[in-house]
């Protein structure tokens, strides 16, 4: 073999050569010399690229002085939601009944368990001898982790530590958690499976972790194991076991049977139970549709599955109905809600004193299946209130027949549809190429996306579903990637909203293509709300 | 999973500090960056403190399937762009006392000769080979990253790489300080 060019050298030196090439060209090394002194000189060329390229340095408290300026994210509890039902989840509540507290116990947890920084429902609770002080640390790798206090009720267990150095100086108490460094065992030491565990940081120094019982069949007493094999970036071994024992807790707690049930429009309500617990108060309901709202929809989606292909309409149909209401006292004041308009001023679904909700369903959403909702609230603070949930919205997927022609050159395009006014504003390709270390092949990532924006009268419904035709007739998969209303409104009292759609399987933008909405949500304000007593 | 990554999940859980090891980590290679596209320390550190802001505010809206290397250095080499082009350009070399006060003198002694050629020789190349050959060796970007960095294609890269060693070498010879090339080939 010749010689190889100097590129061919650099390639190398970069690692960017195939494997072939690579082994032709190390083999011409084994035997030159010459080339041998050349590869050497450019590697030191990189090197000492390297070396001076990368001066000078920074002090070492830029960092800092960037960060003393930044105000924190909101930490976002993490509310576990088994399906996809967009922003607005399930329903809502407050309420409860004020649970009677040995004042005995009362205050022996202090740290962030009586902070605002944890939920009401927990504040509330640190008063009361479900909270117990932990104190338990464990140290390795110079790194400490300690237990603070634990709150330990029938609906969840919460508990805070902190992590700190030899010197005393609180770290940052992440843990990167999953089902090996967090575990619920029983008293047989045997592990509870499928338990829903949320992380929040708070004030900067404490970790909270949350387990949920709500998917749990009965669990009295046992222990929380963490074991940790990374903390504060250093690799190591932490182990605690934290004793749990929730007869404290079963012997505040009441539940109330209400078996209620109601149609309202095509869905069947049966409101089940109430569990008034220390840190929360539980309604369980469940929502279905009546056997003709059933046969219609699912004729409607075969319908649509006929035309756009079972693989685009079955994975993004909006399956499921919701609803919205609120909690009030006998007097009418209102104590909580979710999903509901109480707040004129907004363009969307809020919530007031909702600690967290859950779905749980059998078989395919497909089948159109009934789901059990457990929605949680912040316990009510007077003992005297009689509550009462009442419902007033109603949610439920509704197929369109919707659809607008457009060319990508005559945007924008503006169009009129059930009480919004959208304008498609741009069609455009999006490239992201993968970050693979390799040379070749490069995996590219295209998808087309297109935005639109506007102004909707009425407030809530989701254009949620959509698909794109082609003139061909080609039909392309679409992820509703946004659908925002805002608060803002223009001079008609409309809401601003936003809408982004993507999709993946477009090679090129077509010369004309067809937007059609398959599926929205519709909302349905109740014009007779529906108002059930919640104890008995 | 990806640290960076990790960090960017504590700071949207509402922990800023976690910021810092993201700082840490890139504040220095990007300063040594944003220094030679400015000729000028107290623009690149402003330039700097403004991309960090801007990153920190954007981040509700990275990817957390994506490189955050990437994401990071396509707002900072966009954004020190932006602001450049406002600015008349500045032609002159940045001064040596400025590229190596934060050394002890020993390394400074070890680095002189050689990098001072370079130095010069990077200063005087076209703005886009610079940049490439920063974010190679400065910055430790793969291909792949400046390519989406930049907006260019792989063989862009590479070829704008090659070229910008090759008039390295060429400038240092013709200088009359040699560091052993020879041409062949």
């Amino acid at each position: 073999m010749v010689c190889p060019k100097e590129d061919k050298l650099l390639d190398y030196v970069e690692g960017i050569l195939d494997e072939d090439e690579k082994a032709i060209l190390e083999r011409h090394l084994h035997s030159c010399p010459y080339c041998q002194q050349q590869l050497e000189f450019l590697n030191k060329e990189n090197e000492l690229l390297a070396q001076t390229l990368k001066f000078p340095t920074l002090p070492e408290d830029f960092a800092e002085k960037i960060v003393d300026q930044l105000e924190p994210y909101k930490s976002k509890k993490k509310r576990r939601l088994p399906w996809i039902l967009g922003t607005a989840a399930s329903a809502l509540i407050a309420g409860g009944i004020l649970l009677s507290v040995n004042p005995g116990f009362a205050k022996l947890v202090g740290g962030i368990f009586t902070s605002d920084s944890v939920d009401e429902g927990l504040r509330m609770a640190a008063d009361t001898d479900i909270a117990t002080p932990v104190n338990q640390s464990v140290t390795d790798a110079g790194i400490t982790l300690e237990v603070e206090d634990l709150i330990a009720d029938t609906t969840r267990i919460a508990l805070s530590y902190r992590v700190t150095n030899d010197h005393g100086k609180t770290l940052n108490p992440f843990i990167d958690f999953g089902p090996e460094s967090i575990k619920l065992l029983d008293e047989e030491n045997k592990e509870i499976e499928d338990i829903s565990i949320s992380w929040a940081l708070h004030d900067d120094d404490y970790g909270i972790f949350e387990l949920s019982l709500a998917d749990i069949e009965h669990f009295a007493k046992g222990m929380i194991r963490l074991d940790v094999d990374h903390l504060a970036g250093k690799d190591g071994h932490w182990q605690i076991d934290i004793p749990v024992d929730l007869s404290s807790a079963y012997g505040h707690q009441k539940v109330v049977e209400l078996n209620e049930s109601i149609e309202i429009e095509d869905v069947r309500i049966n409101f089940n139970q109430v569990k008034y617990a220390t840190s929360s108060t539980e309604i369980d309901y469940t929502l279905e549709y009546t056997e003709d709202a059933k046969k219609r929809l699912q004729q409607q989606l075969m319908a649509k599955e006929k035309q756009f292909g079972k693989e685009i309409i079955d994975p993004f149909f909006p399956y499921f109905p919701m609803i919205g209401f609120r909690i009030e006292n006998s007097g009418g004041e209102v104590l909580g809600y979710e999903n509901i308009y109480a707040d004129e001023n907004r363009g969307h679904p809020v919530s007031e004193n909702v600690i967290g909700g859950r779905g749980f369903w059998d078989g395919n959403p497909r089948d159109l299946v009934s789901v059990n909702n457990i929605d949680s609230f912040v316990p009510k603070k007077n003992a005297d209130d009689e509550l009462f949930i009442v419902v007033d919205t109603l949610y439920r997927p509704t197929v369109s027949d919707f659809s607008i022609t457009f060319k990508p050159e005559e945007l924008p395009k503006t169009f009129d549809y059930n009480g919004y006014e959208l304008t498609i504003d741009s069609i455009k390709e999006k490239t992201e190429i993968s970050l693979e270390k390799s040379w070749l092949p490069v995996q590219r990532h295209k998808t087309v996306e297109i935005k639109m924006s506007g102004f909707a009268i009425q407030k809530a419904p989701e254009l949620r579903l959509w698909a794109i035709v082609d003139k061909s007739g080609k039909v392309y998969a679409v992820n509703n990637t946004g659908n925002s209303v805002f608060d803002e409104r223009d001079q008609h009292g409309r809401f601003k909203c936003a809408i982004e759609l993507s999709t993946e399987e477009m090679e090129e933008i077509p010369d004309e293509l067809t937007l059609h909405l398959i599926a929205e949500r519709e909302v349905i304000p109740l014009q007779t709300e529906w108002r059930v007593p919640l104890s008995k | 999973m990806d640290e960076d990554v990790r960090y960017v999940r504590q700071i949207l859980a509402g922990n800023k500090r976690a910021y810092i090891h993201i700082i840490d980590r890139y504040k220095n290679p990007l300063y040594a960056t944003i220094l030679r596209m400015t000729k000028n320390p107290q623009t690149a550190e402003d330039l700097l403190q403004e991309i960090f802001f801007k990153v920190y505010e954007r981040l509700p809206k990275f990817d957390q399937k994506g490189s955050f290397k990437s994401w990071l250095y396509r707002i900072a080499i966009n954004h020190c762009i932006d602001q450049l082009r406002k600015k008349q350009p500045q032609t002159e070399q940045i001064e040596e006392a400025v590229l190596h006060s934060n050394e002890t003198p020993e390394v400074v002694l070890l680095q002189t000769e050689k990098s001072r050629e370079l130095e010069k020789m990077v200063s005087i190349l076209p703005d886009d080979e610079r940049t490439i050959l920063l974010l190679r060796y400065a910055n430790e970007l793969s291909y792949a990253e400046i390519s989406e960095t930049l907006g260019i294609s792989l063989i862009d890269v590479r070829n704008k790489l090659y070229r910008a060693k090759k008039k390295l070498r060429k400038n240092v010879q013709e200088g009359g300080y040699s560091y052993g090339v020879s041409e062949r080939g």
